[in-house]
């Protein structure tokens, strides 16, 4: 798991392009690019809501 | 079928040929004996029956008051003007309101030409005052454009936006700016105003039937006026080379908006290519806007079929700056984003649209001057195979400035190679990289122990990188992009935030005050 973490940072650094990447790992890595983009679109979500409250206030 | 508009403009223009007419005979066709009192009055009248016409055609009530200046400096033109029909940021960024229109003539400088012996200079003195109202009169109508609060008529929308911008400038750089060096002959606002000058003495002139006189007084005027772009342009750190005006004044522009997006109180026009908070608009919201607003004119009804045509290359015309001024001043993660938020097709029309406009400016410099001199005033170079040479390159030029951002959209940036994205939304996101997933383990179940070869490795499955479907590159992108967004969004609720404890401590004193 270490490895595919550091492989990922790498990735994310521009270290490393994604041909050094066996597709084993390619596909673990774009499963935790997927878990971090639905994380963050959740947190979009949940401030875009914010927001909506705060306009509707106005 | 002429429009409403265009009836009324032609019996305007008719009354004004009238009255040109009636003071061509008594001031140019012979010598007028009366006191320099009695033709300062008359002129005065002139002034502003041709004003009082020119607003009612334009639909502008603001009043404008004609008065007398003596004030020699004022650039070859008989008068100059202060059209404040806005409010305005003072030195200490406080917003003023000055209201009024001023329009001042120097008849002193007319009188030596009314009064001369000779009918040719009586001719181009009292048309050259004429052409002065216009001038003036084509400020008013630029100001009362951006200020937004009336609508005017036969402006172009690429033009407003222009005002804006060149408004904003002066008013942030100050005075020095409009008059340092030649930048006064330069600025849009000023060419623009001279040719409504130029085209209102023109219109009489043409509608009296005097085709040769127009046609002298056009020539002896063209000779005098810096038209365009590409002139060297002077400002207040220095010479700069040659580029197109509008690269200095929207940087100007940003600036002074960073500073303080007041200024769209100031100037509402403004509003066309920044944000509440001063940022130059997202690429996205700029395509978005382009195509809202010219969907809106193909879907109306009333306007003829060549009308719309008009009206959309006109939207077009405008949303090209707005979109290349941000194009050319955004990271390739904004561009990703916005591409990813509008789809392939709609971003690169967009990019076409644009190219074309550039290269039909390009275009109109080289077909309207019709002189070798008036192509040296746009492209500032001194022999006919120096200005091809110069033109060649603008086109190139033209097509280089706009090749990289086609090229990213030929990448296989998208998270599926081989679909045409459209607008990549969440779940659709998910579906793909759930729909993947499965592909690659049904693969993983029936792969055989074979060597790949790959460029850094040896691995031990047949599974290629294009039955993967998983392009790394482009998920790291759109996550840095969703990361963006994040930020953007985290902004703007802090901001809100922020505002909503103001008001509130605003209303706590004033409840303390009050007890």
């Amino acid at each position: 798991m270490q490895d595919i973490k550091e492989l990922k940072r790498k990735f994310d650094n521009y270290e490393i392009t994604s041909d050094a990447i066996n597709p084993k790992d390619k596909i673990q890595i774009a499963r935790m690019y997927e878990d971090e983009i639905e994380n963050i679109r959740e947190n979009i979500e949940k401030m875009r809501e914010e927001i909506k409250k705060y306009e509707n206030k106005k | 079928m002429s429009t409403r508009f265009e009836r009324k403009s032609k019996k305007i223009d008719e009354k004004k040929a009238e009255i040109t007419k009636e003071y061509m005979d008594r001031y140019c066709k012979v010598k007028n004996k009366n006191s320099k009192k009695d033709i300062k009055k008359d002129l005065k009248k002139y002034a502003r029956k041709i004003s009082r016409l020119e607003k009612k055609k334009y639909g502008i009530h603001k009043h404008i008051n004609i008065k007398e200046t003596k004030n020699d400096d004022i650039y070859g033109n008989f008068g100059y003007g202060r059209h404040l029909v806005n409010p305005y940021l003072n030195e200490k960024d406080d917003l003023k309101v000055r209201i009024g229109s001023d329009m001042k003539l120097n008849y002193n400088k007319v009188m030596p030409y009314i009064k001369s012996d000779d009918m040719d200079d009586r001719l181009v003195g009292f048309l050259r005052f004429a052409e002065t109202v216009h001038h003036e009169l084509g400020h008013l109508e630029q100001h009362i454009a951006v200020d937004k609060s009336k609508k005017i008529k036969d402006i172009k929308p690429e033009y407003v936006y222009k005002y804006a911008l060149e408004f904003l400038g002066i008013n942030y750089k100050g005075k020095e700016y409009y008059k340092k060096g030649d930048n006064y002959n330069k600025m849009f606002t000023e060419t623009n105003a001279r040719e409504k000058g130029l085209d209102g003495v023109s219109n009489m002139l043409l509608k009296l039937h005097m085709k040769g006189l127009n046609k002298r007084y056009v020539k002896w005027k063209s000779e005098k006026v810096m038209r365009d772009e590409f002139v060297e342009l002077e400002d207040l750190e220095g010479k700069h080379g040659l580029e197109e005006r509008f690269i200095l004044t929207r940087n100007i522009a940003d600036e002074a908006m960073r500073k303080n997006p007041n200024y769209l109180k100031v100037l509402p026009a403004l509003d066309l290519a920044y944000t509440k908070d001063g940022e130059r608009k997202s690429l996205y919201n700029i395509v978005r806007d382009d195509s809202s607003q010219t969907m809106k004119i193909r879907l109306n009804p009333f306007i003829s079929k060549n009308k719309k045509k008009e009206k959309v290359e006109e939207i077009h015309d405008m949303y090209s700056e707005i979109f290349t001024s941000k194009l050319e001043n955004c990271t390739e993660n904004e561009y990703r984003y916005a591409t990813q938020m509008v789809g392939k097709k709609s971003m690169k029309k967009m990019i076409e649209i644009s190219a074309d406009h550039y290269e039909k400016k390009y275009n109109g410099y080289i077909d309207s001057a019709k002189t070798e001199k008036e192509l040296r005033t746009y492209f500032d170079e001194d022999s006919p195979s120096k200005i091809n040479r110069v033109y060649m390159n603008r086109l190139e030029y033209n097509d280089s400035r706009y090749a990289p951002y086609m090229d990213l959209l030929n990448e296989a940036y998208s998270y599926t190679k081989n679909m045409n994205v459209k607008k990549l939304s969440g779940s659709e996101i998910r579906k793909r990289l759930k729909n993947d997933r499965q592909k690659i383990n049904e693969n993983y179940k029936n792969r055989k122990h074979n060597k790949v070869q790959t460029k850094e490795k040896n691995y031990v499955d047949e599974i290629t990188e294009e039955d993967l479907h998983i392009d790394l590159e482009a998920m790291r992108s759109l996550k840095e992009s969703y990361l963006e967004y994040e930020k953007y969004n985290k902004a703007k609720l802090e901001e809100l935030k922020y505002k909503e404890n103001m008001e509130k401590e605003k209303n706590k004193v004033v409840h303390n005050k009050d007890r």
